[in-house]
């Protein structure tokens, strides 16, 4: 029997073989995936936006005197992508032995961020250039549509296991 | 959530929707020819990763209407009905009964889309005229999937300029018919602000009003 670690919007987990980190329902938030094959260790974050402008620092501290709350580890995913080489260098990953997958990004709604490539397409986009900044190979994407998707990650293998349900 | 709005800050806001949302649902009834029954309103403010729990389950399949509310308040209003809802809904004002969400055509999606425009209309007129505000709404636009999914993209887009937001969630039932659904409105701090700001107006003005008539 394998643990499964589920994580939501804004969050991300690393593992060890025998572990699965699955996520659910992903529309237009991406989910980045990185894998080290040889000591079978990776992560998986869940982020929500694109990247964090110079108006965004400020509503974050302006939320944060009112909450009282640290901040979600994976909002944006440029920043994800660096803080989930981080977690997994941790626990004994190498930075160079990484392969990434991508899957989310989706456009649910027309009507929604009125430009024409939408949030999702930001999302991927960010977090596409932020892994080639770092010489990290993508190895596969499942990403854009108007589908919503579930993304599981077998740390055994390295395989991500994406479903739709329509 | 007590941190966020006073008790009676949080009663001048649900006074506020329930009037939206109670010419929305005279609309709906019109529509229909049948009672429809609202009940009432159910608030939630919280940081805005946190707000997928408040829509329910997040791999169940909804079908969901999206509006944008613009001018002088901006904020988003859903509809949001499981399929099997939105079929009967659909097949109740189109005159066509489907049994599978899949065979939901263009023609349904129209009819549900125009459903949330004329739903929108109304409840969106009557807060406008309410608060003495200029606030109209987009075209409306509507998905069926994971609820999580959809809820995903659409915070996503509220996240882009605030951190907490304020949820509103009205069940709403079609008598006779067991046609279920829910209105959501969302607002960001900025909006919440000005809808009260203008509510306190509107109360000063009427105390004021009563004491010179007496």
């Amino acid at each position: 029997m394998h643990q499964t670690i589920n994580i939501d919007m804004g969050e991300m987990a690393v593992g060890y073989n025998g572990t699965h980190i699955k996520t659910g329902s992903i529309g237009s938030c991406i989910v980045i995936v990185l894998y080290d094959y040889e000591a079978k260790i990776g992560g998986m974050a869940h982020a929500m936006l694109p990247s964090r402008g110079e108006r965004q620092i400020d509503l974050i501290n302006e939320a944060r005197a009112h909450i009282n709350k640290t901040e979600f580890v994976a909002r944006y995913a440029d920043e994800s992508v660096d803080r989930l080489i981080k977690e997994i260098e941790k626990i004994g990953g190498k930075r160079e032995r990484l392969k990434a997958k991508l899957t989310g990004g989706a456009r649910m709604f027309k009507v929604l961020n009125g430009d024409k490539d939408g949030i999702g397409y930001q999302n991927f986009e960010s977090a596409k250039r932020r892994l080639q900044e770092l010489g990290i190979p993508i190895e596969n994407e499942e990403t854009g549509g108007t589908v919503g998707r579930v993304a599981d990650l077998n740390l055994e293998n390295g395989l991500v296991d994406v479903s739709t349900k329509m | 959530m007590e941190k966020y709005l006073t008790e009676f800050e949080r009663d001048q806001l649900v006074e506020v929707i329930n009037i939206g949302t109670g010419n929305a649902s005279t609309a709906l009834s019109q529509m229909v020819n049948k009672k429809v029954m609202i009940f009432v309103p159910d608030i939630f403010v919280d940081r805005v990763e946190l707000v997928p729990k408040f829509f329910g389950k997040s791999e169940e399949i909804m079908t969901v209407v999206f509006l944008r509310i613009l001018g002088d308040v901006e904020g988003i209003m859903l509809l949001m009905f499981s399929p099997e809802n939105a079929l009967k809904l659909a097949g109740l004002l189109a005159g066509n009964h489907k049994k599978d969400i899949r065979f939901l055509d263009d023609m349904d999606r129209s009819v549900l889309r125009e459903v949330g425009n004329i739903l929108a209309g109304a409840g969106i007129t009557s807060l406008a005229k309410f608060l003495d505000m200029n606030i109209l709404h987009s075209v409306p636009d509507s998905a069926t999937d994971m609820l999580g999914s959809v809820v995903d993209s659409i915070l996503a887009d509220v996240g882009q300029g605030s951190d907490v937001v304020l949820v509103f969630n009205v069940d709403f039932q079609v008598d006779g018919e067991k046609i279920d659904g829910q209105f959501f409105f969302l607002f960001d701090p900025k909006a919440t602000a000005k809808i009260l700001k203008a509510t306190e107006k509107k109360l000063n003005y009427k105390v004021n009003n009563n004491a010179s008539n007496n």
